[in-house]
């Protein structure tokens, strides 16, 4: 929101300087966005509850109830000679539910000029140029209440109606800026004679056009659902002005004084005289109130603020008290405040007003709760800290990635690109991608590593996992031999590339990375890297075995795995090709005093016999 | 034969130090314990010798010729070695840098910052990445049609339902939903939006969330924890703001604002000219989102705050494009 000081100053005598009326309305919630430059007009930041922060008055007030200083608003202009029919001059009917009110005056004998210097350079400071006198009271208005005003020319309108109703598809219309729009039924359309005239809250068609010719004009100010201006105006691809008021929560009431003003500024610089015309008004909203307790007050903020002070504030922001006891104080909601819903709400502007600067910092004293953490949190960091010792560097991917072939694969309905359109299924393809990147600059030897989330669809049930990957460009199986053996848990490959454990299924390997599954390993590992306290001398014996090269490494263990032996561990040292045949080096490992040559033995007959093993011990 | 054996010492030990090649090595042993060598030929002069001049001589020579077998030997491991024999006894000379793994910046600073909440009590919470409606928006206080609910700013993966969380506060309201206060929890976690990447934005981020929910919570207590938190991620001389701001989650919100260290609250192009970055937001948690989490906000009060933490990671590693801090271009050593 563009506040020019000169025009702020309408309505508060304050001699801060800009940068301190800056630094008091940021406090309020409204932040600089823009540095502060030689114009006089602060720039800023508006978030999008407060539609009464859309108009210098709305501002003002809530500058004015900080500064504590008095707030002058345009006199109200009941005096004012107004004619009213006993027929209105130009019928309105409304066909769509997406109006709340619709208001309208008919002014004959309308003098269309230039506008008076005080009111140009208000508008112009805000950045809206002047068109003419009509027009720029139209902005004026606009700019001060918060409220979108339209003016057309009674002669231009094709019929003697207005009526509002969903456009019909093929409808045309070219607005003031020269645009040709197409309409469809998801616009809701002015239109008069059965000819569109605007496109409803969002912009004038150039056909009734106030221009130095108009003599006689019609004043509308619309009341709409928000949510179908912030659509259309989105779908329409329109965003001005009036869009910028009409797609937040107006409330209907706001016309009066907005209509008022801008009646009187009309008669005052262009003369002429004013009747009423209809005023669709279906459901005039009644006042809302709520109930400030005080020791909800004190709840929330932690202060016993004194109830002076409070009142100040609430009267300030026009709030009207309407019942009060010792507990608490009912008040009425002034109407523009549409962002105002539960009693917090009103602490909120209370705390707000006294200040947030004003607030002591006072530490939690209540008992520390239980502690919920997740023990995977736990485990996926010692899993970071592990492979970080071994030299592998942790990444960060994206989650999103090209289409996928995979049937399972997650897709998005809205997306800015389609390289990044699909949910990953793996961690693997991104950090190969990682891997290629530092091969090309001369890296080589480096292994990664991601934990994260990866996403399938089963049916109609979305799920997500959670995935350790590593890549390498080393062999890839040291370091997940490494890894398990510090977790203590004993594994064995698949002949599918499945990691095992217990015949559970934990992760699965390739040539150049492993993926686990850490919700899997987490209950299996052992919560301490095993300790070894005293040096035991255990015996180990070498096999070199000549398999012939059908057969793999998990072949070798699925022979082994019925028999009943006690050695503690089996090392496969090297896997060499030899001729026809590849020669596997195990080592096997008892503890001490064991019979090796035994078991050795027994070892020897089941592979021969098993797999068609040569070997020599 | 005295001098004899002084002299061949002294020269031995001259020429050696001369030694610098494996080849002038091979000529030294030639030069003394050759088959024509000085030390060779002083041990045949031996037998020659009186018997007791035999006696004196005998171990004086043997021990001459194994002190330099030996100190040759020595020599030309320190040759064979590579340099770092050298290196080890000069202790001046600076190492070589070897490579270690390191952990993502991002996971880094989730570290540190973990570290202080849990010193506080905070325990950290998990949730979703893909979110519904209900958790994401409505129990949030965002009813349908709410203007952040946009479609064009959410990656939606079913209509109206099905999302990619665009925050971590969906897991403030799962775990909110879930658990019984008293409850104070940390959510780091990686949140998406519909963005097209660029130095500054890519389509998902890291958010930083906390709430508290128990008896008697109020907003000095948000403020208490807000600035020991900044504190201790800038400094203790950090200067703080903490101004109204709205969040539809909370009522009333506040923003909090750090100054600018570039231009100490003077304005510069880094803050946009405004003295103050901001940080974080934050306030007392909406009574409606209390309600919607089954939670009585006439017994209950709390506050969240959130934070992105991209812009942060990225100050504190003085990375200045986004896409390599998640697109995998860190050099690391």
């Amino acid at each position: 929101m563009k506040i020019p000081l000169i025009w702020l100053k309408d309505y508060l005598k304050i001699d801060k300087t800009p940068r301190e009326i800056a630094a008091s309305f940021t406090q309020l919630g409204l932040m600089l966005d823009k540095p502060l430059d030689q114009t006089g007009v602060l720039d800023l930041e508006h978030r999008m509850d407060r539609s009464d922060w859309l108009s210098i008055i709305g501002c003002a007030r809530d500058l004015a109830a900080f500064e504590n200083l008095p707030l002058k608003l345009p006199k109200p202009t009941s005096k004012l000679k107004q004619k009213t029919l006993s027929q209105p001059e130009i019928a309105i009917r409304v066909q769509t539910p997406h109006v709340r009110r619709f208001a309208t005056k008919v002014f004959h004998q309308v003098k269309v000029g230039p506008s008076p210097r005080w009111l140009t350079e208000r508008l112009l400071a805000y950045g809206i140029k002047s068109v003419n006198n009509i027009v720029d009271v139209t902005n004026f208005v606009m700019v001060e209440y918060g409220q979108p005003l339209h003016a057309q020319d009674l002669a231009k309108l094709p019929g003697q109606d207005i009526t509002i109703r969903a456009a019909c598809a093929g409808e045309k219309l070219t607005t003031i800026l020269g645009t040709d729009i197409k309409l469809d039924s998801n616009v809701f359309i002015l239109t008069s004679g059965g000819l569109p005239t605007v496109i409803g809250g969002i912009v004038g068609g150039v056909g009734t056009s106030v221009t130095q010719k108009t003599t006689d004009i019609i004043l509308d100010a619309g009341n709409y659902d928000q949510r179908i201006i912030r659509q259309t105006s989105r779908r329409l691809k329109i965003i001005n002005e009036t869009v910028s008021h009409y797609d937040k929560y107006l409330d209907p009431r706001l016309i009066d004084p907005a209509l008022s003003r801008a009646t009187s500024l009309i008669l005052e610089l262009a003369g002429g005289t004013v009747t009423d015309n209809d005023d669709y008004y279906p459901h005039p909203p009644k006042p809302q109130t709520l109930t400030l307790h005080w020791s909800r007050l004190q709840l929330l903020s932690g202060l016993t603020l004194p109830k002076p002070t409070v009142k100040r504030i609430l009267r300030a922001l026009d709030y009207s008290i309407v019942e009060e006891d010792p507990s608490s104080l009912v008040v009425e909601i002034p109407y523009f405040r549409t962002d105002v819903e539960v009693e917090d709400d009103l602490i909120a502007d209370i705390l707000r007003i006294n200040n947030y600067d004003n607030l002591p910092a006072l530490a939690l004293s209540t008992p520390i709760p239980p502690d919920i953490t997740p023990e995977l949190y736990r485990f996926e960091d010692r899993l970071r800290d592990l492979l970080v010792a071994k030299g592998a560097h942790e990444h960060i991917t994206s989650s999103l990635t090209t289409a996928s072939p995979d049937n399972h694969a997650i897709t998005l309905l809205s997306a800015t690109s389609s390289d990044q359109n699909t949910l990953r299924s793996s961690l693997v393809p991104s950090l190969q991608n990682v891997l290629g990147y530092y091969a090309k600059h001369g890296l080589k030897n480096i292994a990664l590593f991601e934990i994260g989330k990866v996403f399938s669809q089963q049916g109609d049930k979305y799920l997500e996992h959670r995935h350790l990957s590593v890549v390498s460009t080393q062999k890839i199986a040291d370091s997940l031999s490494t890894l398990m053996h510090v977790l203590g848990i004993n594994y064995h490959i698949s002949l599918t590339y499945q990691i095992v454990v217990k015949q559970k299924t934990v992760g699965a390997i390739g040539p150049h990375f492993y993926t686990l599954y850490p919700d899997l390993l987490l209950p299996l590992s052992q919560a301490y890297s095993p300790v070894v306290s005293e040096f035991l001398h255990s015996q180990s014996r070498d096999l070199s075995l000549l398999v012939p090269p059908r057969y793999v490494y998990a072949d070798i263990l699925a022979a082994l795995n019925p028999l009943t032996l006690t050695y503690q561990t089996i090392n496969c040292k090297s896997a060499t090709p030899l001729g026809k045949v590849n020669n596997y080096l195990l080592t096997f490992t008892w503890p001490a005093k064991s019979n090796t040559s035994a078991e050795i033995k027994q070892i020897l007959k089941t592979l021969k016999t098993a797999l068609s093993i040569d070997s020599k011990s | 034969m005295q001098t004899q054996i002084t002299q061949i010492q002294s020269r031995f030990t001259s020429d050696l130090d001369q030694v610098h090649t494996p080849t002038e090595l091979d000529a030294l042993y030639l030069k003394y314990l050759g088959k024509k060598g000085s030390t060779t030929q002083l041990l045949g002069q031996l037998k020659e010798l009186s018997l007791s001049d035999k006696k004196i001589y005998g171990p004086l020579l043997n021990q001459l010729k194994q002190s330099q077998e030996s100190q040759i030997k020595d020599k030309s491991k320190l040759l064979s070695s590579d340099v770092s024999h050298l290196l080890s006894m000069d202790l001046t000379i600076p190492g070589q840098i070897k490579p270690i793994g390191h952990l993502h910046p991002t996971t880094i600073l989730i570290r540190e910052m973990n570290d202080f909440f849990r010193q506080q009590g905070y325990s950290i919470g998990e949730g979703p990445e893909i979110e519904n409606v209900e958790y994401n928006f409505r129990r949030l206080n965002l009813p349908e049609g709410h203007p952040a609910t946009d479609l064009q700013d959410t990656l939606f993966i079913r209509e109206g339902d099905l999302l990619l969380r665009t925050h971590t506060s969906s897991v403030e309201t799962r775990i909110l939903s879930s658990q019984k206060p008293p409850l104070r929890v940390v959510v780091p976690g990686k949140c998406y939006r519909n963005e097209t990447n660029s130095t500054t934005n890519t389509n998902f981020f890291y958010q930083y969330q906390g709430f508290v929910v128990d008896q008697g919570i109020n907003i000095q207590h948000l403020k208490s924890i807000l600035t020991e938190f900044h504190q201790f991620l800038f400094g203790k001389d950090i200067k703080l703001r903490f101004r109204y701001k709205y969040y539809p989650e909370v009522t009333p919100g506040m923003g909090v604002d750090i100054e600018c260290n570039f231009c100490h609250g003077k304005g510069c192009q880094i803050c946009k000219y405004r003295g103050f970055i901001e940080v974080l937001g934050s306030g007392m948690i909406h009574p409606n989102t209390l309600k919607a989490c089954g939670i009585d906000p006439s017994i209950y009060t709390g506050f969240a705050f959130g934070m992105g933490l991209d812009r942060l990671v990225m100050t504190k590693f003085g990375i200045t494009d986004i896409r390599k801090l998640y697109g995998g271009e860190l050099i690391y050593l």
